[in-house]
């Protein structure tokens, strides 16, 4: 079955684009979703502390919101270490260990 | 959002005379001059690429020679093509549809289509909408582009090239429902995707304008040409369902690149050089945006445009790759296989089934990873100081293309 009937297929078969103008052009879409990094505000900081030392204490399971430069991550696991001096946190997920940079966390859910 | 009661509005939007506006857009000097942008007179692509309006009047029309041009019009200034300030201009005009819409996608460097249904509320009615955007591209970028309005995409692109281009707004609707009284009078040779072939084999059934391939049945036409009967007579009576699909771009399916030789190229060691800095080039994107292909394709045609011959044929390695020589290898074979012996004046090579490259076979016998990262290497060398910088010695002979290709996009001057 030929594609000119379903979707898009009739433009996308007849498309006339230089492929560095293709290029481009998704370069400058995946732009478009670039996101600034979010500033978090003192008491909210203050807020996601508790939560991590609270979690850490209890060695509850939560997950972190990871800021990233195109689509936030998830990231699920308990806090073991928290580190001062290097501002990270390492996480353990079942047998493995993660190191998390504090700067990057934009929430934390429980 | 918008349920199918609910009509949609599409726009195509067409620059005027691109690359000659782009031009007198940077060169105010030439503003009431009669303008063409052409390309290398030295080389065969000594011809006209566009013109500007006044040029136009003087008779100077796309694709002829430069000769005739300036036997028409003696004071024609010519500039050489500028193909990435073409591009970048493209994208500007480009952000200038998204401040209106996210909906835009490019259909070819001066034509793209918008979706502005979701943004009646905050902008007007279309018409409102279509003069700002008409306005404001003029504004930004000196140039005057054209608006076919309607509910779908091949009904906007009929109302730009045969409405549009023509009236004196540069603003046009095309109304399904009045067809009869628009589109249908119009020779059918005016019809989106028909050329002049189409128009001889419509014309053998007598049919001569579009309202007469709307009436005809449509079993007819999908006997005679199966998909793409049904498709004329999906466009002749105006209905299509295609989207407006900005991400229409992301999936790649292929990579290739393909050259026209300046000379006729005749016997298989000089038609290696090109083969070779095609699998080069290929692979170079391949690499960059992280790809493996398993089938290699060779396309080929003869010198003698009017009597055409060549050929396109493909084969399936036994690993994905993206290491220059193993394509140079597959395509040498595929060329060596399939070749008549003729003269050869355009060739390219293209890499498909496209895979990514995170992970792949360890084969046993012979060192991929030493020779990925010298490719690798190589790459960053190019990236960073151009094409040029470093190539292989055969480049340099007569039958070498890479060092002028190095300077150009889609044929023409950067």
């Amino acid at each position: 079955m030929s594609k000119k009937l379903q979707g898009n297929g009739l433009f996308e078969s007849s498309r006339m684009m230089l492929p560095e103008h293709k290029e481009a052009f998704i370069l400058h879409q995946k732009s478009l979703q670039k996101k600034v990094r979010p500033l978090i505000d003192d008491q909210e900081k203050e807020r996601l502390s508790q939560i991590i030392f609270e979690a850490m204490h209890d060695r509850k399971e939560v997950i972190f919101v990871l800021f990233e430069e195109f689509n936030d991550r998830e990231l699920r696991g308990i806090v073991v270490k928290v580190d001062q001096q290097q501002k990270k946190i390492q996480l353990t997920q079942e047998d493995t260990f993660v190191w998390i940079n504090i700067a990057d966390i934009i929430d934390v859910l429980f | 959002m918008n349920n199918d009661k609910k009509k949609r509005i599409v726009m195509l939007a067409d620059c005027q005379s691109f690359y000659a506006s782009v031009e007198k857009a940077a060169h105010p000097e030439y503003a009431n001059r009669p303008l063409a942008v052409a390309g290398d007179p030295a080389r065969r692509s000594g011809i006209i690429l566009a013109a500007c309006p006044l040029a136009k009047q003087y008779g100077v029309t796309t694709a002829e020679s430069l000769g005739e041009a300036l036997k028409k019009c003696p004071d024609l200034v010519l500039v050489r093509p500028h193909m990435q300030e073409y591009i970048n201009v493209s994208l500007q005009i480009t952000e200038i549809f998204q401040s209106y819409t996210d909906l835009v996608e490019p259909y070819s460097i001066d034509e793209q289509f918008l979706d502005i249904t979701g943004s009646l509320k905050l902008f007007g009615n279309p018409i409102k909408i279509a003069t700002s955007i008409q306005q404001k591209v003029m504004n930004e970028t000196g140039i005057y582009i054209r608006i076919g309005m309607s509910e779908n995409k091949v009904l906007s692109k009929m109302a730009c090239d045969n409405f549009a281009k023509k009236n004196h707004s540069g603003i046009f609707t095309l109304h399904k429902e009045e067809l009869q009284e628009t589109l249908w009078r119009l020779p059918v040779q005016r019809m989106f995707m028909v050329g002049s072939r189409m128009r001889q084999h419509l014309k053998g059934m007598g049919i001569f304008t579009i309202g007469q391939l709307a009436q005809t049945p449509l079993s007819k036409l999908r006997e005679k040409w199966g998909v793409n009967g049904e498709v004329l007579w999906l466009i002749a009576n105006g209905q299509d369902f295609s989207p407006v699909k900005p991400a229409a771009h992301d999936v790649q399916k292929a990579i290739g690149h393909q050259m026209t030789l300046p000379f006729d190229f005749c016997t298989l060691d000089e038609i290696k050089v090109p083969l070779l800095e095609l699998s080069e080039l290929v692979c170079q994107r391949m690499r960059a945006k992280g790809y493996m292909g398993w089938v290699v394709s060779v396309d080929c045609q003869g010198a003698d445009f009017n009597h055409p011959h060549g050929f396109h044929r493909q084969m399936k390695l036994f690993d994905p790759t993206n290491l220059t020589n193993e394509v140079y290898e597959a395509a040498t074979t595929l060329f060596q296989r399939n070749w008549d012996g003729q003269p050869i004046r355009k060739i390219g090579i293209t890499l498909s089934q496209l895979i990514s490259d995170h992970e792949y076979q360890l084969t046993l016998f012979d060192n991929r990873e030493q020779k990925l990262l010298l490719e690798r290497t190589i790459d960053r060398m190019k990236e960073k100081y151009g094409n040029a910088v470093i190539m292989r010695a055969s480049s340099l002979k007569r039958f070498g293309q890479a060092r002028e290709r190095a300077q150009k996009i889609g044929g023409h001057t950067k």
